[in-house]
């Protein structure tokens, strides 16, 4: 009986191990980018999917956390000289207090007003990135200067180091938020998205629990913003502090089902690669035509099965004939 | 400092200004009252008013001011063809947070086809046609004769909302949706005169609008937000609340662009949003 147990529970990190060795199969920069990508925004989804997800909060400005996170840890790099590791904890803290000084006001609000006021939050925040020009460098942006392979400048040569730091990130970000699942926090998260005023009355503290979440959630996004400074060792306001990197995010977590840790893996994983092929085989011929194509892909899943691709499946497998059941 | 000329010049032009707004946001506190979504895809439908206001000048030669019809009733079509083939199947049968993702699909849909059918140049209407002077401030004869405009079909849209039946359903409809499906109003037909109408002003709007801003794809979202910002500080719903927020978003918008610059201009308007949201969640002007 033991036996069974122990090797299912080894088979789970199978996936694991495939993630640490494929750097040592696939030797293509290209794809090494192209999975460091897909795990930076898993992260995101995942961090998204705490206050989103779980929480249910409708939260359209989680690229004001990631710019954040990237104009701290890059403005004491370039000014300072600081190391962007510590750049990124001080960006991490900076990006909890402002999660408390947005989420007071904004959690007072409901659906799609709490939506419209932390929108407005995000483009306030762009707007003072463009306009603080002796910091940030205003509509110019920042670039960090390159000083070559070093651990401490967290700059690297190759992608390689890129994803593993990112790789180790991620699965402590999942496992954080498996944990929070299935924690007092993540019950009580779920009591209130499901029905406020119910949650209240059973004696949760909605607010704070919310801005609980909110804060792991704003930790988590300015840790990647620093990662994706470094990563691309440039930011300006239009690509970091933009709407559409935040709706981006919104869609990894919807696409794969929010409120479920699998949601955001698998989200990314699809709609990460589908763009990058769309963008590789469509995106000479005519601009926009994939951003059309992942448009209507979101619209087709969003009326067959809104709950995410994930539930969409279950529930076709459920559906299925007794001798199809896996 | 600035001289009291060019501050009375920047509000009388914010003023104007918001009586264009005030049609876009009585079309999104329209939508958002009968319907209870957000539509994030309402700047979409202004950039396109806005290229046909554009084409209409270009090809035609018909100058906003006299296109505006036409571009209402193209934009009304489309407004009634949206609400039958994506609004009812898909945005409303969604839940609340799919609505939301929903429609900014739309809009990034419909901005994407715009950057394949007319690229991403910027694109305007010059047209002139001389101004007034009163006590040394300059007012075009362009913004006046558009704020007239505005003014009268909100007023006319106002009055038929109260005395015409149809109005008073869609009245019904937005306060009680199954109090009004009880006595007997057809909901998917008000919805889709919400929409229309809705859509059909954003037409108005964007032809008017054009012949002071530039058009391109990207012109949508800035602008859409803004409509939102003058409807919720409006209080959703409230006619004279809207129109007098569009005034004061206007005036705003004018005067901080005037004082400090256009780049901090939004991000004042917006934080005057969020205080109000806070403060005053029902809006400026409701009791």
């Amino acid at each position: 009986m033991k036996s069974p147990m122990m090797i299912k529970r080894l088979l789970k990190w199978i996936p694991t191990l495939l993630l640490f060795l494929l750097p040592l199969l696939i030797k293509e920069q290209y794809f090494i980018h192209f999975f460091t990508m897909i795990l930076f925004y898993t992260s995101l989804g995942e961090a998204w999917n705490i206050i989103g997800g779980y929480a249910g909060q409708p939260f359209f400005g989680a690229s004001a956390f990631l710019g954040i996170g990237a104009y701290t840890s890059t403005i004491l790099y370039v000014h300072y000289n600081t190391s962007p590791w510590l750049g990124m904890f001080i960006g991490a803290i900076i990006a909890c207090i402002c999660a408390v000084l947005i989420g007071i006001p904004c959690f007072k609000l409901h659906g799609p007003f709490f939506a419209l006021a932390t929108l407005s939050f995000l483009i306030i925040s762009e707007r003072i990135a463009l306009s603080l020009r002796g910091l940030t460098g205003g509509a110019y942006g920042i670039s960090i200067p390159l000083k070559g392979d070093s651990l401490i400048d967290f700059q690297f040569n190759l992608k390689t180091p890129y994803y593993y730091i990112a790789l180790v990130f991620t699965l402590l970000i999942i496992f954080c938020v498996h944990r929070i699942e299935n924690s007092k926090l993540g019950l009580y998260l779920v009591a209130l998205r499901e029905d406020e005023e119910a949650a209240n009355s059973i004696g949760i503290n909605t607010l704070k629990y919310k801005l609980i979440a909110f804060i792991i959630s704003a930790f988590i996004t300015a840790i990647f913003g620093t990662f994706y400074a470094q990563f691309f060792r440039y930011i300006d306001p239009y690509s970091i502090l933009s709407v559409d990197l935040s709706f981006e995010i919104i869609l990894i977590a919807l696409f794969g089902g929010a409120g479920t840790l699998f949601g955001p893996i698998f989200g990314s994983l699809i709609l990460v690669s589908s763009s990058e092929f769309m963008q590789v085989t469509l995106g000479g011929k005519l601009p926009g035509l994939h951003l059309i194509i992942y448009g209507i892909l979101v619209l087709l899943l969003m009326r067959f099965s809104p709950r995410g691709i994930l539930y969409g499946l279950k529930s076709l497998i459920s559906r299925a004939p007794k001798h199809f059941k896996l | 400092m600035i001289p009291l000329i060019l501050l009375l010049q920047a509000i009388i032009y914010g003023f104007l200004m918001g009586g264009i707004y005030s049609l876009l946001a009585f079309g999104v506190s329209l939508i958002f009252g009968v319907m209870k979504i957000i539509n994030f895809a309402h700047g979409e439908f202004l950039m396109i008013a806005m290229y046909i206001a554009f084409w209409a000048f270009k090809l035609l030669g018909l100058e906003p001011l006299f296109s505006f019809p036409l571009v209402a009733l193209l934009l009304s079509l489309i407004g009634v063809f949206t609400y039958k083939f994506v609004m009812a199947p898909l945005v409303l049968r969604a839940p609340p947070m799919s609505q939301l993702v929903c429609t900014l699909t739309l809009s990034i849909i419909i901005q994407n086809i715009a950057l394949i059918c007319w690229t991403a140049d910027y694109r305007s209407v010059l047209v002139y046609h001389g101004s007034l002077q009163i006590a040394g401030i300059n007012i075009t004869i362009l913004h006046l004769t558009s704020f007239v405009i505005a003014m009268i079909i909100l007023l006319t849209l106002h009055l038929l909302m109260k005395r015409t039946y149809i109005g008073l359903a869609l009245s019904a409809t937005a306060q009680n949706r199954e109090a009004a499906m009880l006595i007997g109003i057809k909901i998917d037909t008000m919805y889709a005169l919400a929409f229309m109408i809705g859509v059909g002003l954003a037409g108005v709007g964007g032809a008017l609008l054009m012949q002071f801003y530039s058009v391109f794809p990207t012109v949508g979202p800035n602008l859409c937000l803004l409509t939102y910002v003058i409807s919720v500080l409006g209080g959703l719903g409230s006619f004279f609340g809207v129109v007098a927020s569009s005034f004061i978003i206007g005036v705003v918008e004018a005067v901080t662009g005037l004082l400090l610059s256009p780049e901090y201009a939004r991000a004042i308007c917006l934080m005057i949003f969020i205080m109000v949201l806070y403060f005053r969640p029902m809006g400026i002007f409701k009791k």
